[in-house]
């Protein structure tokens, strides 16, 4: 199993997709080492990408200075943690050094787009997810809206 | 000869003395194989019962930290941190912390800040601000 299923397997939100939805996902991912003090996603910038965290740790900042750690291998930073509108609405920084896989936003909308199941399954378990770490985090309402992230 | 006479004669009384005991001391140890049985079976169903065979895992709340000490130039860095902190609220935001630490040129503000976590001198308070912990801070700078 490569890297990539093996850490999507970790992911509370991706671990239940099936094969096919997880290789699509893994085909959109992309490895790339991050050092201390980078900047991952600027907030205002244009929202490129989401995030897995592989290793280190990344600190989410939000327009009111709060902010949360994400340190677990398997994070995913995403959503409305991090984009609305195509823009970043949240900081995202690099503590230590460290590696994470991106994935491409565009990419990643459109593939869960066709799919309600996936889209249903994938925002619940989001919901759920961003109770337990984030929980200060307004959640948006997905219905109808996926256009939105 | 014949009767009590050839018992006596042939140690027929302590042969089954010993006889009996053996058969009495096999009875017990069967019984108390068959009343433990339950046990063994329960073993098998559902080992994660019995954790208290395994080596005891450590409770101690130095586990929950990654550090447990500091080194000399973190424990500078932690007070220098600590400094800044107490010109702030008592939860404190992190990011804002880290500016001030920039602002103060002081030397690799995200990694310390990272120090400050993995050793509990940081805390989140699960709102989005940060706390100082200041016992953990003086037990580590000591």
């Amino acid at each position: 199993m490569s890297q990539k299923l093996e850490l999507l397997n970790q992911v509370d939100i991706f671990k239940s997709l099936d094969n096919s939805a997880q290789n699509r996902l893994e085909s959109i991912m992309e490895k790339r080492v991050i050092s201390a003090g980078e900047d991952l996603a600027i907030q205002g910038g244009q929202a490129l990408f989401f995030f897995i965290l592989i290793s280190g740790r990344v600190l989410l900042s939000t327009k009111e200075e709060k902010a949360v750690i994400f340190k677990k291998p398997g994070d995913f930073i995403g959503f409305e943690l991090l984009s609305l509108n195509g823009k970043y609405t949240n900081t995202l920084k690099s503590l230590i050094d460290g590696e994470v896989f991106f994935l491409n936003r565009e990419k990643f909308l459109e593939m869960i787009h066709g799919d309600a199941t996936m889209v249903e399954n994938i925002m619940s378990l989001w919901g759920n997810y961003l109770l337990k770490t984030a929980p200060f985090i307004k959640k948006l309402d997905f219905t109808g809206a996926e256009s939105i992230y | 000869m014949y009767g009590f006479e050839a018992i006596s004669a042939n140690n027929g009384w302590s042969i089954a003395a010993v006889g009996i005991i053996i058969v009495f001391a096999g009875l017990v140890v069967l019984s108390f194989i068959i009343s433990q049985l339950h046990k063994v079976l329960a073993f098998i169903e559902n080992p994660k019962r019995f954790e208290f065979l395994s080596p005891k895992k450590s409770t101690g709340k130095e586990d929950k930290y990654v550090l447990t000490s500091l080194l000399k130039n973190q424990k500078e860095s932690a007070k220098q941190f600590f400094l800044l902190v107490k010109t702030m609220e008592e939860h404190f935001s992190l990011p804002k912390l880290i500016r001030l630490a920039e602002v103060s040129n002081l030397e690799k503000p995200y990694i310390n800040i990272n120090i400050l976590l993995d050793s509990g001198i940081v805390e989140p308070d699960s709102k989005g601000y940060f706390l100082w912990n200041e016992n953990r801070f003086k037990k580590l700078i000591k």
